[in-house]
């Protein structure tokens, strides 16, 4: 019994063999009758072929044919086409330099006036301005003054302190509780009334939570008239002043002055390792070579918890079929490779945990597109490939210097596996036939630098 | 001295497009013998050789000069054959049929010489090409291109952007599917009475 095959006669008709197969044949072929047969049919088959072939004869007729059906076709040249990669860098790079560019204008915006220090703030008590609109309040010795100082509209406002005076009524404790209420509303129409006569009315925004329990000086803070910017103390006295910190619901107040954000954008550049398992379905094995390649992305945050990213990666990728199914010999080897170049475009939603003020990790998940480009190819079984995609990963960001973090972390990235053919014609030696491995996990380590803009690392 | 084909290369950069007809003489028996064994149709062959010189045409300013026009535009006419016979394929109801009757004296004439010799031609042309049909697009190219072009596994492969291995297992599974669509059907079993009696029961 023989242990050659018909792929191997196939490649001795065809001098495919090697020297050595093909002198082990040759013997087999002379000791193997049912052998020979098969092989005086390979080779009758192959004759049939070369004996019915069409040959077209072209005289000068066809020939003039052919001429006059492609001449008006022949218009002038074309300029040479946009190369496909370089309207995909192009068009990349685009797509994250000007939204790079219009968050960089945002986040660097210059601030309005430089607020007011807290040691400027009790000289400005101690000496108040009488041309200010707190005059209503000094009619009333003893009590709450509003000091509504017209402040930057973009500044950071520290937290509003309260001074007390020394002779000033302390609050009285339960009976004040006790008639809360009605203390209040008194004092609401008092203050009412002497607004309207000693100053224009003013905009009252909706208190803060626990404000309006908040007694300073015999009187709650829901009383005082407010406004835009809220700083708020009690009347000085010409004694020795003593200052204590407000609840920290008064720095929330709405409509308080716009902080600087604590959340730029950032963007990365790193280096991934693309590394695939190879994986088996229905005797089909699909593997890829891990290669090395390059990420680069933006992250816009909404929060301190919050952010988007947009990724775009790339690297050489060689995926290899085998079908276990078949028996490889050296002249009809069961495997096939096809070279790419593999490009993803993923946007995503990042959730960050920050552990402290220089780590961050962070998870990431979303969806996006990869492109698989066949190297060197021009047949149509090795067409470009286009697949969407699913990512998760998980990284930590580790601050350098106020804008530059070290970052690493891990991507995966979901994509159907690319077939490299068209429908029905797989090419050979890579599927014998359908999508059967239906699914590839890429895993794509990686490390590298972010860098973050405006005021990268005030928190 | 620049060879003609060279300097008929040169016109057409310059814009004369009439020297194109020499490129096209040149290279139209073989362009039309490669598409119509790929095709396996006079008509999408025609097809598919003038969308090679066409696309060859439009093309010459990146062709080296360095390099054969022939073989350049004969790798064109390969893909494009290969793309058609793919289309038609997935086209399943499609059938060749030229939008205006064919001058016969247009298409290449038939090198037998008696009516007999040529019907027994074309019943042979017919089954091989029904066989042929049996094969994919890829397995016949390859198989056209390795045994009846007399090309070599690495220029067969080159090609067809595929690897040597993938292109020998292309041509091998070709030879093996033609093998049994043309070998002759196997002689039907003696029918005994015994087994009469037991297909009739």
């Amino acid at each position: 019994m023989s242990d050659f095959t018909e792929h191997d006669l196939i490649a001795f008709h065809l001098n495919e063999l090697s020297l050595q197969r093909e002198l082990e044949l040759r013997t087999a072929l002379a000791t193997d009758p049912e052998l020979a047969a098969e092989s005086q049919e390979i080779a009758a088959t192959l004759g049939l072929l070369r004996d019915h072939a069409p040959s077209p004869v072209v005289t000068a007729a066809v020939a003039e044919h052919h001429w006059q059906r492609l001449r008006p076709a022949l218009a002038p040249a074309r300029a040479t086409p946009i190369v496909w990669w370089r309207s995909f860098s192009l068009g990349t790079v685009c797509g994250l330099a000007l939204p790079c560019l219009y968050l960089l204008l945002l986040h660097t915006r210059a601030p309005g006036p430089t607020p007011p220090a807290p040691a400027q703030h009790v000289a400005a008590a101690a000496s108040p301005d009488r041309s200010s609109p707190s005059t209503q309040a000094e009619t009333n010795p003893g009590t709450v003054r509003n000091l509504l100082q017209p402040a930057a509209a973009n500044c950071i406002m520290p937290a509003p302190r309260f001074q007390l005076a020394e002779n000033a009524p302390l609050p009285p404790a339960a009976p004040f509780f006790a008639n809360q209420q009605a203390a209040l509303q008194q004092s609401a129409a008092q203050n009412l009334a002497a607004s309207a006569t000693a100053s224009p009315p003013r905009v009252l925004p909706p208190a803060a939570d626990g404000l309006s329990s908040l007694p300073v000086a015999g009187r709650s803070v829901e009383d005082l008239p407010r406004s835009t910017n809220q700083s708020v103390m009690v009347e000085s006295a010409p004694l020795p002043v003593e200052t204590a910190s407000v609840s920290p619901a008064l720095s929330q107040l709405p409509n308080a002055p716009r902080k600087l954000s604590r959340h730029p954008v950032t963007i990365v550049a790193a280096a991934l390792g693309n590394l695939t398992l190879a994986r088996t379905a229905d005797s089909q094995t699909v593997s890829e070579a891990s290669a090395p390649g390059g990420l680069a992305g933006i992250e816009v945050p909404f929060s301190r918890w919050l952010g988007f990213r947009v990724e775009a990666s790339s690297h050489p990728a060689t995926y290899g079929y085998k079908d276990v199914a078949i028996v490889g010999t050296s002249a009809a080897p069961n495997v096939g490779q096809i070279a790419t170049q593999q490009y993803e475009f993923s946007p995503s939603a990042v959730v960050r945990f920050p552990t402290s003020t220089r780590v961050s990790p962070y998870l990431q998940a979303g969806a996006g597109a990869v492109i698989f480009v066949p190297k060197g190819a021009s047949s149509p079984w090795v067409s470009r490939q286009y697949r969407a995609a699913g990512i998760i990963g998980s990284g930590v960001n580790v601050r350098l210097t106020r804008h530059i973090d070290f970052t690493a972390g891990y991507r995966g990235v979901i994509y159907r596996t690319p077939l490299f053919t068209t429908e029905g014609n797989p090419p050979p030696g890579t599927y014998s036939g359908g999508t059967l491995v239906r699914r590839t996990l890429s895993s794509q380590p990686f490390v590298g630098l972010t860098y973050t803009f405006g005021k990268g690392g005030s928190e | 001295m620049d060879s003609p084909e060279l300097q008929a290369i040169r016109r057409v950069r310059d814009g004369d497009r009439e020297a194109f007809r020499f490129l096209m003489d040149s290279h139209l028996a073989a362009v039309l013998r490669v598409t119509e064994r790929i095709t396996g149709s006079p008509v999408d062959a025609e097809e598919a050789t003038q969308e090679a010189f066409l696309a060859a045409f439009h093309q010459l300013g990146k062709f080296r000069e360095d390099s054969s026009f022939g073989t350049w535009v004969y790798r064109i006419a390969v893909n494009r054959a290969l793309n058609l016979v793919a289309r038609r394929q997935r086209e399943a109801t499609w059938k060749a049929t030229p939008v205006e009757p064919t001058d016969e004296s247009l298409l290449p004439p038939s090198a037998l010489p008696n009516p007999e010799a040529e019907v027994l031609r074309r019943e042979s042309a017919a089954r091989r090409e029904r066989a042929m049909q049996g094969l994919t697009a890829m397995e016949r190219t390859a198989l056209v291109l390795r045994h009846l072009e007399d090309h070599s596994m690495q220029e067969v492969a080159q090609a067809l952007g595929v690897s040597v291995s993938a292109a020998k297992q292309a041509v091998f599974r070709a030879v093996a599917k033609m093998r049994r669509e043309l070998s002759p059907p196997a002689p039907p079993p003696q029918r005994t009475p015994r087994s009469f009696l037991k297909e009739a029961r």
